[in-house]
C-alpha cells in the first residue's frame, strides 16, 4: 500500500522543501518508488532545489484542468519522480485545489511513497495538502515563531485525521537562545525524529540545483536526512564519515588528478 | 534564571553602552523585560518590571551578588548586553519561576547598579591591593558586624556597595575567622579541625568556592581563574560568601598567612578537588536543565499560545464544506426554504409558491433552489400585452429575494450565494 506523507511546517522558510526534496532522493536510494509532489503552487521551490525548473507540464496545468497528472511526472535525481508545481503566476488564477485529490489517486497507483511538500500556512491549499495524506512530518526550526506555527499545523492535522510521524528540527544550532529538543517535544507533544544541523552546504547545493544528499553525502545534513529516510522505512543506515584528509593531501590529489 | 530568549530589542557591547543610562531609560519608560549580560561563558540576567529591577542572576549568584558580578562583567569590553522586552504578565510569571533570584522590594538596587557602573573601572584594580593589605592585618573587630549583616537576606544591597567601597572590601576575610552559624559542609570542617594543615585547607575552601562560581568554564579555565584571582577581589568575595563555621582562630590565622605566602605550585596540588567540585557543579546544572518542565509552563515561558478547538473549527470551516455537518443539511434546507417562501409570498402579485432547496455539502457548500410560483392572472388584453414583462420582473424579484435569504443564512460567507443555482418557474 502506498504511503502518502505530507511534509508541513506552518511557518514558511524553515527548510521544508529542502527536506522534502532530499528525503525523496534518500528514500529513492533505498530502492523505494518515490514521487515527490510540490503542492506549494503559489511558492514553488522544489524544482529549483532539484534542478528541474522549466518543465512544460506542471501541477499548475493539472489543477487548472489543462493536463493530466501523468504528464506532469518527471524523473529526478537518484531515481526519484517529481511533480513540479510550476512557477507561473498566471496559472494560479485557474487553479482548483479540488482537483488535487483525483490527481493524487493516480499518483498513488505508481508509487510506494508519495511525498507531498505542503505550502506554508494554513490556507486552503495547505489544508488540502495535509488532508490528502495519511501521515505527516512536521518541520520546524528551534525558534519560537516556528514552533508556534508548527503547533497549529499539528493540531489541525490531528483534526483532519492525519497521523503525525514526528518532528524534524531543522537548522539546529548549539545555542542557548533556541529551544531544546525536549522543550520542543513537550510543547508539540510529538517525538523528534530527526535533528538537522545548520549547514552552509544546504544553500550551496541549492545554488547548484542539486540535492544535498547527492552533492555532499558526507555532510551532517545529508547523514541526518538519510537516517530519517531509513527510519521511515525501517532500513539500516551507516552514516558516511566526513573526509578527514588534510588540506595538503587533498591539494596533492587534486594536482595529480585523482579527484 | 529561566528566561524566554526571543529577539532582543537592543544589543550592544559593554564598552559601547552607558549601562547606567540604559537603566535610567528603562526606569523612566517603565519598561518590562530583562537584560542578558554575557561575558565569555558567563551569563547573567536582570529582570525588571515597570522599570525597576526585580530579580537578578549571574551564574550561580543571585540578587545583589549577581549584580556585583554583572558589574564586574561590564568592565570587560567584550561583554555583550542584550535587552529583551516582554509583557507585564510575563514578568510576573518569570518572577514566580525565578523566586530564588527575586530582589526585595525595599532594596535600592536601582541606585546600586548606577553607582556600580560608574565606579566599575575602579573596582577591577583597587581590590587587589586592598585585599592583600587586609590579609596582612588580622583585624577582626568589625567582622562581627559584617557577619551579622551577611546573614541577613536584605543586606544584599549593602554587600554590593561594600565591594565598591575599598574600605569595606577588607571585611570579607574576617568572615573567615568567625563564622557563628553558617551551614558549612561537615567534612571540610572536620578536616580543618583535625589536621594541622589547616592553612592549605583554608585556601582549599577559597578555591572550591571560586571554582563553583565559575560554572560554565572548563576546569582548566576555572583553575587558572581561581589561581589568578584568588588573592584579588573574587577570592575574597568568595570567602566572604562562604562564611564557614567552626574555624579555629589559629587555623584561620595560619591560613591567612598561607594564602599570602603559599606558592602557586602548592595551590595547584589542590586541583583534583577543584575539578571534582567543578564537574559536580556542571553535572548538577545539567541535571537541572534535564528536569522535564510542564508544557503549560513552557508555553507561558515562550509566549506560545495553545491552539483552541474553536480556532481549529473556524479554520476548518473554510475547508471541505466544513460549515455544515451532513446531519444539519436537512435543517438548513428547511430554514432556507421557509425563509424564501415567506419572502416570495410577500410580493403583492404572488398568489402562491413552493420552494425546494437542495444543498450539496461535498467539497464546498453549494446548492440548487427551485421556486415554483403562481401569480395573479390579469385581464385578457393585459395578459397579451404585458405578461411577458411582468414575468421577467417577478422572476428577477424572486431571485433577488432568494439571494438575500441565502446571504442572511450564511452571513459570514456572502460569496456562497454565487454557488447556488436558483430556478424560478411560473405555473
Amino acid at each position: 500500500m502506498t504511503r502518502v506523507i505530507t511534509v508541513a511546517s506552518g511557518k514558511g522558510g524553515v527548510g521544508k522543501t529542502t527536506i522534502t526534496a532530499n528525503l525523496g532522493v534518500a528514500l529513492a536510494t533505498y530502492g523505494e518508488q518515490v514521487i515527490v509532489l510540490d503542492a506549494d503552487v503559489a511558492m514553488a521551490n522544489l524544482e529549483l532545489i532539484l534542478g528541474m525548473e522549466g518543465k512544460s507540464v506542471t501541477l499548475h496545468d493539472v489543477l487548472s484542468g489543462d493536463a493530466d497528472i501523468e504528464d506532469a511526472i518527471y524523473e529526478g535525481p537518484g531515481g526519484v519522480k517529481v511533480v513540479p508545481a510550476g512557477i507561473s503566476l498566471e496559472g494560479l488564477r485557474k487553479i482548483k485545489m479540488d482537483r488535487l485529490e483525483s490527481a493524487l489517486e493516480i499518483l498513488i497507483e505508481s508509487a510506494d511513497i508519495l511525498l507531498i511538500d505542503a505550502p506554508a500556512g494554513l490556507e486552503k491549499d495547505a489544508l488540502a495538502a495535509i488532508a490528502a495524506a495519511q501521515e505527516m512530518i512536521l518541520v520546524t526550526t528551534p525558534e519560537v515563531p516556528s514552533i508556534s506555527d508548527a503547533l497549529k499545523t499539528k493540531i489541525v492535522a490531528n483534526r483532519l485525521g492525519v497521523d503525525i510521524l514526528g518532528v524534524v528540527i531543522n537548522r539546529e544550532q548549539h545555542d542557548k537562545t533556541f529551544l531544546t529538543i525536549s522543550e520542543i517535544e513537550t510543547i508539540l507533544e510529538v517525538p523528534v525524529i530527526a535533528v538537522i544541523p545548520e549547514d552552509n552546504e544546504v544553500s550551496r547545493a541549492a545554488a547548484f540545483g542539486e540535492p544535498l544528499v547527492v552533492k555532499n553525502p558526507k555532510s551532517p545534513t545529508s547523514n541526518a536526512i538519510m537516517q530519517l529516510g531509513a527510519d521511515l522505512i525501517g532500513e539500516e543506515y551507516q552514516p558516511i564519515e566526513p573526509d578527514k584528509k588534510g588540506v595538503i593531501s587533498k591539494l596533492v590529489e587534486g594536482l595529480l588528478g585523482r579527484r | 534564571m529561566e528566561m524566554p530568549i526571543t529577539k532582543p530589542s537592543m544589543v550592544s557591547y559593554a564598552d559601547e553602552l552607558d549601562f547606567s543610562k540604559l537603566m535610567e531609560d528603562l526606569a523612566k519608560d517603565h519598561k518590562n523585560g530583562f537584560i542578558r549580560v554575557t561575558s565569555g561563558s558567563e551569563e547573567g540576567y536582570i529582570l525588571y518590571k515597570d522599570g525597576k529591577q526585580v530579580a537578578a542572576s549571574y551564574g550561580r549568584f543571585s540578587k545583589s551578588e549577581a549584580l556585583e558580578k554583572i558589574n564586574s562583567a561590564l568592565g570587560n569590553k567584550n561583554t555583550l548586553i542584550e535587552v529583551f522586552d516582554i509583557g507585564p504578565s510575563q514578568v510576573n510569571y518569570l518572577l514566580d519561576l525565578n523566586k530564588p533570584y527575586t530582589i526585595e522590594a525595599d532594596s535600592k538596587v536601582y541606585d546600586v547598579i548606577g553607582e556600580l557602573k560608574k565606579t566599575s573601572t575602579g573596582t577591577s584594580e583597587e581590590p587587589v591591593e586592598e585585599v592583600t593589605s587586609q590579609i596582612k592585618e588580622p583585624e577582626v573587630t568589625e567582622s562581627n558586624k559584617v557577619e551579622a549583616s551577611s546573614e541577613n537576606v536584605s543586606e544584599d544591597v549593602k554587600s554590593v556597595e561594600n565591594v565598591v567601597e575599598p574600605s569595606v572590601a577588607e571585611k570579607p576575610d574576617t568572615s573567615l575567622k568567625e563564622q557563628p552559624s553558617s551551614p558549612e559542609p561537615p567534612k571540610e570542617v572536620e578536616k580543618n579541625e583535625e589536621v594541622d594543615s589547616a592553612p592549605s585547607l583554608g585556601l582549599d575552601e577559597a578555591e572550591a568556592d571560586s571554582s563553583a562560581e565559575v560554572e560554565k568554564s572548563s576546569v582548566a579555565d576555572k583553575l587558572d581563574k581561581a589561581l589568578n584571582e584568588l588573592p584579588k577581589d573574587e577570592g575574597v568575595d568568595e570567602l566572604h560568601d562562604s562564611s564557614p563555621s567552626e574555624f579555629l582562630d589559629e587555623s584561620v590565622d595560619s591560613s591567612i598567612k598561607d594564602i599570602s605566602e603559599q606558592p602557586m605550585a602548592d595551590t595547584k596540588s589542590e586541583t583534583p578537588d577543584m575539578a571534582e567540585i567543578g564537574s559536580e557543579s556542571s553535572e548538577t546544572q545539567d541535571m537541572v536543565e534535564e528536569i522535564p518542565v510542564d508544557r503549560s509552563e513552557l508555553l507561558k515561558k515562550y509566549g506560545i499560545k495553545d491552539v483552541q478547538d474553536d480556532d481549529v473549527e473556524n479554520l476548518l470551516q473554510s475547508y471541505k464544506g466544513g460549515i455544515i455537518d451532513d446531519d444539519d443539511v436537512e435543517r438548513v434546507e428547511l430554514v432556507l426554504m421557509n425563509l424564501i417562501k415567506k419572502s416570495v409570498l410577500g410580493i403583492p402579485k404572488i398568489k402562491g409558491t413552493e420552494v425546494m432547496v437542495f444543498l450539496d455539502n461535498y467539497k464546498e457548500l453549494s446548492g440548487t433552489i427551485n421556486i415554483i410560483t403562481e401569480y395573479e392572472s390579469q385581464g385578457f388584453l393585459n395578459r397579451i400585452m404585458g405578461q411577458n414583462r411582468t414575468a421577467v420582473n417577478l422572476r428577477r424579484q424572486i431571485i433577488n429575494i432568494a439571494e438575500i435569504a441565502i446571504k442572511k443564512s450564511f452571513r459570514q460567507y456572502p460569496e456562497v450565494v454565487e454557488k447556488f443555482e436558483i430556478n424560478v418557474e411560473f405555473s
